[in-house]
């Protein structure tokens, strides 16, 4: 019962930690030096999950399980979206002589860590951030209880810090509402 | 005459061999058995439903029919007298696991199909969960249990109590964040309530090692009986040892046992050794006779073995993925695409010398006609990293050929471009 006490006066500490609040449409911060255009409001979703690191925040219109964007904020190597739960447990993480089909399988294998399933990318194609190159592609995944998923992500590698928009939600509704929009968001990124 | 012949010296196999007939005092549960409603244990054939209906909407189910068929087959060899009672679920999971609700309801994990090395090994699982099954080991258990769902139950409450508790303060404290740091709270204290469930869960499916000593000598005595080889029982257990001392953690290494909530199946030498007793004189298969299973249990499995490997690949053991590549690839069929898992848990590995032991299994993988197109593109950003520019070029460009319409084509021709004009 004391470990309980314990967990849980540590969890109202670490709430102290999570970022939280309604994001306005305008300029959002995607780490020193860049960032990109929202046109509606978003609320910050980052504390729903807490092996998030510092470089990821997470933006929600309808709530995390409705639509998300995980934007991953110049990434360091050696470091990955996740924290890992113990020791044998690792997750994906971001090197520096990574290729950029590796950029792409660190976003499938980081949201396979989240719990999704069946993640699939497609369709890799051009895109820019800001006057540097970035890679642009579909995804397929389905939520563990299979619910069919679609999104779209664009990863950057600027002077060796990654840059991360990964927007995904429900195939049916959620996504083509939002698709425009963040593809819209996705090519003020700079 | 051969078969008479054959059936004889079976016989006398049988005869000599510890594998005998269960006791004549070892009752097994009567077919399409339910609980009437309302009874005490209802309420654990209500739970196996309630699991079976959200195994079926899982993303994890295996949608294969044949495979689906052959899972099926198998079991209904092992276990006639409740064949029309099970219902099998082929589940894509990296894990070696099978369970038998007491419902009926069967799972079998991708993991244990990967790891069996010839159906033999598979038949005896299958054996071990089914006698579960047909002992009733569930509701013995479950009846044991009771207490400690019951401090299961209290230690929710207690959780509930102190989250409202910490919530009512927040709410007082005129925090602007304050909703928010109330969603949180509630959101631990359901993380932690659902710890003590899962624990609870994980309690009731627990078996005692008497009912694993059980399982173990009944599901190797229903295998062999349907004409399997009992030697397979020790033997997965054996292989299974060998994968976790390959790990590359020294706390799954220290564990010998499967890293998972349930570890309901601690593998002690003592348990192999009961099994190699309980196979006592029957004789080991031949070179020629368990090449041939292998190769026919190979046929089985082949269509899936890609998807399986990534999955593995994905727990990030790569000490473990490493060892059962080894292992899969000692029947000497697939070597191409085995060579090909090699290279890339070399590569996601990443530690010195790494690079050049995935260089040298995707050269390996391309001498092979079952290489997947795949191990062209992965040797090219080898040989790219390794300074090899004119053979990366060679690989990348064969991997176009091979996969012209793979989904990352542009990158891959941006990338030769790129060497290309480096090279020139």
């Amino acid at each position: 019962m004391r470990k309980l006490f314990t967990i849980l006066a540590l969890s109202l500490i670490l709430t102290g930690c999570a970022s939280s609040g309604l994001i306005p449409a305008g300029k959002i911060s995607l780490g020193e030096g860049h960032g990109m255009m929202t046109q509606g409001s978003w609320s910050d979703v980052t504390y729903a999950e807490r092996r998030y690191t510092r470089a990821v925040q997470v933006l929600s219109r309808d709530g995390p399980l409705l639509n998300q964007i995980i934007l991953v904020r110049g990434l360091d190597a050696g470091k990955g979206l996740l924290r890992p739960a113990d020791r044998t447990q690792p997750v994906p993480i971001f090197r520096a002589d990574q290729t950029g089909r590796e950029q792409v399988e660190l976003v499938v294998e980081t949201l396979s860590e989240l719990g999704y399933r069946q993640v699939r990318f497609a369709q890799l194609r051009p895109a820019s951030f800001g006057p540097d190159k970035a890679i642009r592609f579909d995804l397929t995944a389905r939520t563990e209880d299979g619910l069919n998923l679609s999104g779209i992500a664009q990863a950057a590698r600027v002077k060796g810090e990654l840059y991360l928009v990964i927007f995904i939600a429900p195939s049916e509704h959620y996504f083509p509402t939002l698709k425009a929009e963040v593809e819209a968001m996705m090519n003020s990124a700079h | 005459m051969i078969r008479t012949v054959s059936a004889l010296a079976l016989a006398f196999c049988l005869w000599g061999s510890a594998l005998a007939a269960p006791a004549a005092d070892t009752v097994m549960r009567s077919a399409n058995l339910r609980p009437a409603s309302g009874s005490p244990e209802a309420g654990l054939w209500q739970a196996s439903d309630e699991a079976e209906t959200y195994a079926r909407q899982s993303a994890d189910l295996d949608s294969d029919p044949v495979l689906g068929a052959y899972v099926r087959n198998l079991i209904c060899k092992l276990a006639p007298e409740y064949c029309g009672e099970l219902r099998i679920l082929v589940m894509t999971r990296p894990v070696l696991n099978a369970t038998a609700a007491p419902n009926g309801y069967v799972e079998v994990y991708s993991g244990l199909m990967l790891r069996s090395r010839t159906e033999s090994e598979l038949a005896y699982v299958l054996g071990h969960e089914i006698s579960h099954f047909a002992r009733n080991h569930a509701l013995a258990q479950w009846q044991r249990n009771k207490t400690r769902g019951n401090v299961t139950l209290a230690i929710q409450v207690g959780v509930s109590v102190v989250a409202i508790a910490a919530m009512a303060s927040v709410a007082n404290s005129g925090d602007f964040y304050a909703p928010n740091k109330i969603d949180y709270i509630g959101d631990a204290a359901q993380t932690l309530s659902d710890l003590a469930y899962i624990h609870g869960l994980a309690t009731y499916f627990a078996y005692s090692r008497e009912d694993e000593s059980e399982a173990d000598r009944l599901g190797q005595i229903r295998a062999h009986g349907v004409g399997y080889d009992p030697w397979a029982a020790p033997a997965i257990w054996q292989s299974v040892g060998a994968e976790v001392r390959a790990s590359e953690y020294p706390e799954v290494r220290k564990s010998l046992a499967r890293a998972t909530i349930f570890d309901t199946h601690p593998l002690t030498e003592d348990r192999i050794e009961a099994l190699k007793r309980a196979a006592g004189s029957t004789p080991h298969q031949t070179a020629e006779e368990s090449r041939a299973e292998e190769q026919a249990y190979r046929a089985i499995i082949r269509p899936h073995l890609a998807v399986w490997l990534r999955d593995d690949l994905r727990r990030r053991d790569l000490g473990q993925s490493l060892h059962l590549i080894s292992r899969l690839e000692a029947v000497g069929e697939d070597l191409g695409l085995l060579a090909y898992y090699r290279g890339e848990a070399y590569r996601q590995r990443h530690r010195d010398g790494d690079l050049s032991s995935a260089l040298a299994a995707y050269r390996l993988s391309i001498t092979h006609a079952d290489a997947p197109a795949e191990a062209w593109r992965e040797l090219g950003e080898a040989e790219s990293r390794a300074g090899n520019a004119p053979a990366a070029i060679r690989a990348l460009e064969t991997y176009l050929t091979r996969a012209p319409g793979s989904e990352d084509r542009w990158l891959i021709e941006s990338e030769l471009e790129t060497l290309k004009a480096s090279h020139s």
